[in-house]
């Protein structure tokens, strides 16, 4: 009887040493663009960060469940997006923080003024415009993808997106004009 | 609209991929904060036990199990008149029995007669919603791209209908009224009402801030459009009913702050509706969730749950056991008769008889992934 344990307790030893493995693996490979795409949504790299922290523990907790990265990067994503969009307070803090604090402007030499009315023009968003934008225009995702992720229909993503880039290229232009 | 935008694309990622993120700082992190966890794992303190496992999981599930009948019992009694009815659900796919269906797949549009088990083709293209009058017009979106589209019309032998809709923006979900004279739909954002004896269009609803207004469903005396207001999933998001002059507006399900619907005692739907559709007794509106669940919603079912204070609201069906998603479009129809509901599940189409409550999958539905769903007949 012990041996027989012993042996269960080793085979469970290597399934948790693969199982770490895989998940450290998909942790290297999505972490950044997921936390950066979450940052984009609530304009705000570190709260990104933290969004994305969280969603990955929830996810580490229940890795053997996921069926591909695939699977399990939806529903990362999935997670950190209804993170971001319930949480009140994040809401009220992107309403009053100022954009120099958000945007990491001293990281580089380049044009930071554009990458600061990107930021600002996203913000005019309403939320879930925001969220459609950043997964297939940052993620890269298609509208069904995106539609699996939100539990919204593949249409209504479409319309979000497609009003998202009327409003941003609008208000991009007229940063543009501006003086 | 899912064309690449490159511009965007560019703008975005110069603007988020010049932030430092160190993923192996960041990986450490969870791993710690995870560590007492993953140790228990390591120790096989009780996941090595199966003995142990198999007792806790027979206990939740006993437990489960009462859980589940009773309310089933209690909450069921009051729309079947059956107490401790439940759902039969069967997974041999039956013809079709009654009138006829339409539906939208990759194939394009497609019509199934009653005891036909061959859709045939009405047009090439998919559409965002369909609807079907009882003359066989089939209302479908056409061109919703970069925010446009457009409401045409076709007969179902698939020669092009004898008018077209005024287009407003992003036209999509049609919706037919009971006498065949007008046909609602969204524009994008509000609700519009085209008139087929005036050729003319007036704005219903005016959605608010960033909410949109879809899924109309007209009420069977013409008189009301449900529709689901979606606003991020906020609080204002629900089903709301308004006058079809654009009168009175009420609210018929409520959302909560984090964008579940309140429903009976001890459960919440969470989601957005994929379709809705107004019973033909104007009783109750039905709708599915993306989980696949199906639900009545409506005044007069308020009645038999009590001064609870929530909405007449109950369960039909449970969530897809399958586990796939439902990524309808005006998923859901009642049958002209009242008699059945049809609805998508699990990449088909599946009709309930609320009455008896089984269901089925319809014979030549089966994995063709439909997304919207209209029912017409004599």
């Amino acid at each position: 009887v012990c041996a027989a344990t012993d042996v269960r307790v080793y085979r469970t030893e290597i399934e948790e040493e693969e199982r770490l493995e895989d998940f450290e693996a998909f942790f290297r490979r999505t972490f950044p663009p997921i936390a950066r795409s979450l940052g984009l949504m609530v304009w705000n790299r570190e709260e990104g960060i933290e969004l994305a922290q969280e969603a990955f523990s929830r996810a580490f907790a229940r890795w053997d469940r996921y069926e591909s990265h695939d699977h399990a990067r939806n529903s990362v994503l999935r997670i950190g997006v209804n993170l971001a969009r319930s949480d009140a307070r994040r809401r009220a803090r992107m309403a009053d923080q100022p954009m120099e604090a958000t945007a990491d402007v001293s990281a580089s030499g380049v044009d930071v003024v554009e990458r600061l009315a990107v930021l600002e023009a996203l913000r005019e968003l309403s939320t879930r415009q925001r969220t459609c934008v950043v997964l297939a225009d940052y993620l890269g995702m298609e509208s069904q993808e995106i539609a699996k992720i939100l539990r919204i229909p593949a249409g209504t993503v479409r319309t979000h997106i497609a009003r998202g880039r009327e409003k941003l290229r609008t208000l991009l232009e007229e940063n543009e004009g501006e003086p | 609209v899912t064309d690449r935008y490159p511009v965007l694309e560019e703008m975005l990622h110069d603007a988020a991929d010049r932030w430092s993120i160190d993923s192996e700082h960041e990986l450490n992190r969870l791993l710690q904060a995870a560590r007492p966890r993953a140790g228990r794992w390591a120790r096989g303190s009780w996941s090595s036990n199966p003995r142990r496992l198999l007792t806790i999981a027979a206990a939740l599930s006993i437990g489960i199990l009462a859980v589940a009948v009773a309310v089933n019992s209690l909450h069921f009694a009051s729309i079947t008149g059956k107490p401790g009815a439940t759902t039969s659900e069967s997974t041999e796919p039956r013809v079709l029995g009654s009138d006829v269906l339409v539906f939208t797949s990759a194939r394009g549009i497609l019509v199934l007669y009653r005891g036909s088990t061959v859709p045939h083709r009405v047009v090439h293209s998919g559409s965002i919603g369909i609807s079907v009058s009882r003359e066989g017009q089939v209302a479908y979106t056409v061109g919703l791209s970069e925010g446009s589209g457009e409401i045409s019309i076709r007969n179902l032998d698939g020669t092009p209908g004898a008018f077209s809709v005024q287009p407003v923006g992003a036209d999509q979900f049609p919706a037919w009224s009971p006498n065949d004279k007008q046909i609602a739909f969204m524009d994008g954002k509000n609700l519009q009402v085209f008139d087929l004896g005036s050729r003319s269009v007036r704005r219903v609803t005016t959605a608010p801030g960033p909410c949109v207004d879809e899924f109309p469903t007209w009420s069977p005396d013409g008189t009301k459009i449900g529709f689901y207001r979606d606003c991020d999933a906020g609080r204002r998001s629900g089903i709301y009913e308004i006058d079809t002059d654009g009168g009175t507006l009420r609210r018929v399900l409520h959302s909560l702050r984090d964008g579940s619907h309140r429903a009976w005692p001890g459960t919440s739907i969470h989601g957005q509706p994929t379709g809705l559709s107004w019973s033909p007794d104007g009783a109750s509106i039905a709708f599915e969730m993306a989980d696949g669940s199906v639900w009545l919603v409506g005044a007069k079912l308020q009645q038999n749950q009590g001064d609870r204070g929530l909405p007449g609201l109950s369960m039909l069906v449970g969530l897809d056991p399958s586990g796939k998603t439902t990524l309808g479009e005006g998923s859901i129809d009642w049958s002209p008769s009242g008699m059945d509901l049809a609805f998508i599940r699990g990449g088909s189409v599946f009709v309930i008889d609320p009455s008896d409550r089984r269901l089925y999958p319809v014979k030549g539905t089966v994995g063709l992934d439909p997304s919207a769903i209209s029912w017409t007949g004599p």
